[in-house]
C-alpha cells in the first residue's frame, strides 16, 4: 500500500523569497508531498497542500486575489488561514467553518521560504538563526533541481568543482593539472602537481540538509549555504546562498560565477558512477 | 494495466472510435477498460473487433455496432441496448464530430466536468461565462429510474458567447442527460432556432483507469458557420477543460462520503455519483483506503 | 478550406486554434494591434493541412501560414520576423542591432527545437500522433533546463526576458510550447524560472490566451474589473 506522503518534522527551505512576488503562486514538493506556495498582497507567504477541497484541483493552477488564494476550477477563495471565504456559484452564502484548505507553517528567514508541519514543536526558526554566522550578508545565487538524492549529494561531493576564482584568476586558469582530495570528513582540497593547495572547501552541518561551505582560494574566503529540499528518492532541490568576504567589488559577476559553478556541480552530481 | 474485473463497465456498450477511423484493410489497435483490442473493417464493410493478448494473439471476438457517427463494442454481455439519441434522426441538424482527444484523467471526471456549470466563468472565461455573473441558480437534478439515466433541468446561466452562432451575451437554458456512465449529452438554447435545442455530447472511451479518449460532437442548427469553425470552437472549449481534468487528485472520482466537499450548485454531480454508486461501477472511481 | 480570402488585400492567418505555432502569431498580432482575419484549418481530425489545396500554399504541409496583401509566408518564426520588420515601427520586438538580431535568431531556432520536442509530445499525448514519446519528452526536458538556466542567469544580470529586459520575438517564439508542455506529459515542476517567465507574459498589455494557457484572473476583482499593475494590490 502506498503511504500518503507527510511533511518531515523539520524546517525545509523551498525557495527564495525574491522568487515569489506578491500575487505569485509556486508549486514545490517535499518528500513527495506536493505543496502550493503563494504570496498574498500584504506580502505574507503561505504553504498549503496543493489540492482544493472541492474537486481536488491543484491550487497551484489558481490565482491570488487580494489576500486570498482562488482555485481555477470554480473560483473558490481561501483566506490566509485556509478558510474558504467565497464560493462564486452561490455568491451570497457564507461557506461553513469546516471548509478549509490544508495549511502548513511557513516563514521567511535568510531570504528563503521555509516550511514545517503545523504541529512541529520548534515553532521558531530562530533556532536555526543562531547557528548561521552573524554579520554575514547572505544573498541568493539560485535554486536548482538536481537529479540526485539528498544523501548522494554529500557522498558525491568528492567531485565538487573548483571554485569560481579559477575563472577570475589568470594564474589559476594557467594551471592544468589539479586534483581534488578529501582531507578529512569535512575538508576538501584542490592541489596542484606539487601538492600546493590552490583552493579548499570546508563544510559544517547546521542541520541535516542545511550546510555551510567555506570556500577559500586566491586569498579570498567565500561562504556558501546549501539548503537542500528532498523532492523524492531521485531528486533534490538545492537553494544556494552566497556571502563573499566582501560584496562590494562586483556582486553581479560574482553571483553569476557561482551560478555557473553550480551548473558544473549539478553536472557532476548527476553523473551516474 | 490488465482488463478490468468491473462487471458494470464490462457489461456495457463503450465507444472505441469514430466510424471514419476504421478504413478497409487498415486494422487498428486500441485499448478499452485496460484490455487491448484490434478492430478492422472487412471487405463487406463490417467491422470486426477482437480482444488480443499482450503478445498480439486473438483472444475472443466482441460485438460491434456503428451508431451516432461512432463505433461501439463491449467486453461482456450488455444487459440493455445501446442508449438512443433520437436527435440524430433530425436531418436538418448539422452533425459535427470533433475527433478523439486523449485526456490523462478518469473518464468519469470528464463526464462530471461536462455536467458542471459553476466552472464556466473561470475556465471558459468570456465564452461560457464571466465574472461577476457566477451564480448558479437553483435547478432540478434527478435519477430517472424508468430510463436509468441522470437528468438535470431548469438550468439558466449567463453566457458571453454560448455558441459560435450566438451574438452578444444572454441567459442560456440548459438540460443535461447522462445516458451511461461514460456518455452524456446536453441541450442548450439554440441561437438560430429558439424553438429547438442545440446538442453537444461527449462519448468517452475509458482506456485505463486514469486515461481516456473523448469524442465530442455537436448536433446543431447553424447555417452561418462552417464545420471547421464549429470544430475549432468546440475543441477550444474542451482544451480549456483539459488543464483542469489533468490536475485533479485523486485521479478517480471518489464515491465515498467526505472525500470531496460539495455545494448546492453541484446537484447534478451528486446525483451522478449516487447513480454510479447504485450501479456499483468501479472503473474510474477512487476506492476509499 | 473553410473560407478563402476573396481578396488579396489585407492580413490573413491560416490558423488552428490548438496550435502553439499559430498562437505565436496570433499573440504577436495582438501585441502589435494589427487587424487581421483568421482562416481556420481543420488540422484535426480533418488533416486539411496535408491536402492538395493547402499544400499549394505551404508544400511542407504545416501551419501557420501568413498572407499579407498576397504575400504568402509559412513558418511561425519567419512570420514573427516579417511582422516585426514590417509593422513594428518602435523596433522594440526585433531591434535593428546586429548582435541583438543574432541573439534573437538563436532563440528562434531554439523555438523550433521546442516544437520538435514539447509540441511533439503534446501531439502524441493529446491527439494520438505516432512518434517516439520518450525521446520527445527527454529532449523537451533538456530544452526546458537550458531555458530555465538561461532565465536564472539573466535575472542575476537584471534581465527578465530571454534577450533583453523586455520581451522580444525570441520570447514569443519560445513561449507557447513551454506553457503547454504539461499537456505532453512534460512537467514544469523543475523549472521555476520558466514558470515565472510564463506568468510575466500573462501580465503584458494586449496579452491573449489560448486553450491550455489560462488567463491571470488575479488581475481582476470579484466584479470582473481589471486592475492596472499598481492597482493590483487592493489589500
Ligand atoms: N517550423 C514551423 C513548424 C510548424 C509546425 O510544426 N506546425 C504544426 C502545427 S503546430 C504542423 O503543421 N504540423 C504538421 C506537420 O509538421 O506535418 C513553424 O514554426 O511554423
Ligand atoms: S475544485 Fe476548486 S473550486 Fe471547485
Ligand atoms: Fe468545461
Amino acid at each position: 500500500m502506498i503511504q500518503k506522503p507527510v511533511l518531515p518534522k523539520n524546517w525545509v527551505a523551498v525557495g527564495f523569497s525574491q522568487d515569489l512576488e506578491k500575487g505569485q503562486i509556486n508549486i514545490v514538493i517535499i518528500e513527495e508531498l506536493e505543496l502550493v506556495i503563494w504570496r498574498d498582497h500584504k506580502g505574507q507567504a503561505h504553504a498549503w497542500d496543493n489540492r482544493c477541497p472541492h474537486r481536488g484541483t491543484r491550487l497551484s493552477l489558481g490565482f491570488v486575489r487580494g489576500n486570498q488564494l482562488a482555485c481555477l476550477y470554480h473560483g473558490w477563495q481561501f483566506g490566509g488561514d485556509g478558510q474558504c471565504v467565497y464560493t462564486p456559484s452561490i455568491p451570497d452564502s457564507t461557506p461553513p467553518k469546516s471548509l478549509k484548505a490544508h495549511t502548513h507553517r511557513c516563514v521567511e528567514f535568510l531570504g528563503l521560504i521555509w516550511v514545517a508541519p503545523l504541529d512541529f514543536e520548534h515553532k521558531d526558526i530562530r533556532g536555526l538563526e543562531s547557528h548561521v554566522r552573524d554579520s554575514m550578508d547572505f544573498q541568493p545565487v539560485r535554486s536548482m533541481i538536481i537529479y540526485c538524492s539528498a544523501e548522494n549529494i554529500f557522498n558525491r561531493l568528492a567531485s565538487i568543482p573548483f571554485p569560481p576564482s579559477r575563472i577570475m584568476s589568470r594564474r589559476l586558469r594557467s594551471i592544468s593539472n589539479m586534483r581534488l582530495i578529501r582531507e578529512t570528513e569535512s575538508v576538501f582540497l584542490w592541489e596542484d602537481d606539487e601538492n600546493r593547495t590552490l583552493a579548499s572547501y570546508q563544510f559544517r552541518e547546521i542541520q541535516p540538509d542545511f550546510v555551510e561551505f567555506n570556500c577559500e582560494s586566491e586569498g579570498t574566503a567565500d561562504v556558501l549555504l546549501f539548503a537542500l529540499q528532498k523532492i523524492d528518492s531521485q531528486k533534490t532541490a538545492l537553494h544556494l546562498l552566497l556571502a563573499p568576504e566582501n560584496w562590494s567589488s562586483d556582486p553581479i559577476s560574482l553571483k553569476l560565477a557561482y551560478a555557473q559553478w553550480s551548473k558544473k556541480l549539478r553536472n557532476q552530481l548527476e553523473q551516474v558512477f | 494495466m490488465t482488463k478490468t474485473t468491473d462487471p458494470v463497465a464490462i457489461n456495457d456498450w463503450q465507444v472505441i472510435g469514430r466510424i471514419d477511423d476504421f478504413l478497409k484493410g487498415q486494422p487498428k489497435q486500441t485499448r478499452l477498460l485496460g484490455q487491448s483490442l484490434v478492430a478492422e473493417r472487412h471487405k463487406n464493410g463490417d467491422i470486426k473487433v477482437h480482444e488480443i493478448s499482450e503478445l498480439g494473439e486473438t483472444l475472443r471476438s466482441c460485438p460491434v455496432q456503428e451508431k451516432f457517427g461512432h463505433v461501439w463494442t463491449t467486453l461482456g454481455k450488455p444487459k440493455r441496448e445501446l442508449f438512443d439519441i433520437p436527435e440524430f434522426q433530425q436531418i436538418d441538424r448539422k452533425y459535427v464530430g470533433c475527433g478523439g482527444v486523449m485526456v490523462k484523467a478518469s473518464a468519469l471526471r470528464v463526464v462530471e466536468n461536462f455536467l458542471d456549470i459553476g466552472h464556466f466563468p473561470y475556465v471558459h472565461t468570456d465564452f461560457l461565462g464571466s465574472e461577476p455573473l457566477t451564480e448558479v441558480k437553483d435547478y432540478k437534478a434527478e435519477i430517472r429510474i424508468d430510463v436509468d439515466e441522470v437528468w438535470a433541468d431548469d438550468i439558466s446561466f449567463h453566457q458571453d458567447k454560448a455558441m459560435l452562432s450566438a451574438t452578444g451575451g444572454k441567459a442560456v437554458e440548459y438540460m443535461y442527460r447522462v445516458v451511461s456512465p461514460f456518455n452524456t449529452v446536453l441541450y442548450k438554447t439554440c441561437p438560430e432556432k429558439p424553438e429547438e435545442w442545440d446538442i453537444i455530447g461527449l462519448f468517452a472511451q475509458p482506456l485505463e483507469e486514469n486515461l481516456c479518449r473523448v469524442y465530442a460532437f455537436m448536433l446543431v442548427f447553424d447555417s452561418q458557420n462552417t464545420e471547421t469553425d464549429l470544430i475549432h470552437f468546440q475543441q477550444m472549449i474542451f482544451f480549456q477543460d483539459i488543464i483542469i481534468l489533468e490536475n485533479q487528485l485523486p485521479v478517480g472520482v471518489p464515491l465515498y462520503d467526505g472525500a470531496e466537499r460539495s455545494i448546492k450548485a453541484d446537484k447534478t454531480q451528486l446525483q451522478f455519483r449516487k447513480w454510479l454508486k447504485q450501479k456499483g461501477l468501479q472503473f474510474g472511481t477512487d476506492q476509499e483506503t | 478550406m473553410s473560407s478563402k480570402p476573396n481578396t488579396q488585400k489585407g492580413l490573413y492567418l491560416y490558423d488552428y486554434i490548438l496550435s502553439g505555432n499559430c498562437y505565436k502569431v496570433r499573440l504577436f498580432l495582438s501585441f502589435l494591434q494589427l487587424d487581421h482575419e483568421l482562416i481556420p484549418i481543420d488540422f484535426f481530425p480533418g488533416f486539411e493541412h496535408k491536402q492538395t489545396e493547402f499544400l499549394e500554399l505551404n508544400p511542407l504541409g504545416q501551419i501557420p501560414v501568413l498572407m499579407d496583401d498576397g504575400f504568402v509566408l509559412p513558418d511561425a518564426q519567419a512570420i514573427l520576423v516579417y511582422l516585426a520588420a514590417k509593422y513594428d515601427s518602435t523596433e522594440a520586438w526585433y531591434p535593428k542591432d546586429p548582435k541583438l538580431q543574432g541573439r534573437i535568431t538563436q532563440w528562434l531556432a531554439f523555438a523550433d527545437s521546442i516544437t520538435g520536442s514539447c509540441s511533439a509530445a503534446r501531439l502524441h499525448d493529446k491527439l494520438g500522433f505516432k512518434l517516439n514519446i520518450e525521446q520527445a519528452r527527454k529532449k523537451g526536458h533538456q530544452n526546458l533546463r537550458l531555458l530555465d538556466d538561461h532565465l536564472v542567469e539573466n535575472k542575476i544580470v537584471g534581465k527578465d526576458w530571454l534577450v533583453l529586459n523586455r520581451p522580444t520575438i525570441a520570447d514569443i517564439a519560445c513561449f507557447p510550447y513551454v506553457a503547454l508542455a504539461e499537456e505532453g506529459g512534460i512537467s514544469l515542476n523543475d523549472y521555476p524560472a520558466a514558470r515565472s517567465w510564463i506568468n510575466r507574459f500573462k501580465k503584458l498589455p494586449q496579452f491573449i490566451v489560448m486553450p491550455g494557457i489560462p488567463p491571470l484572473h488575479g488581475m481582476k476583482n470579484n466584479e470582473g474589473k481589471f486592475f492596472n499593475q499598481e492597482g493590483l494590490c487592493f489589500s
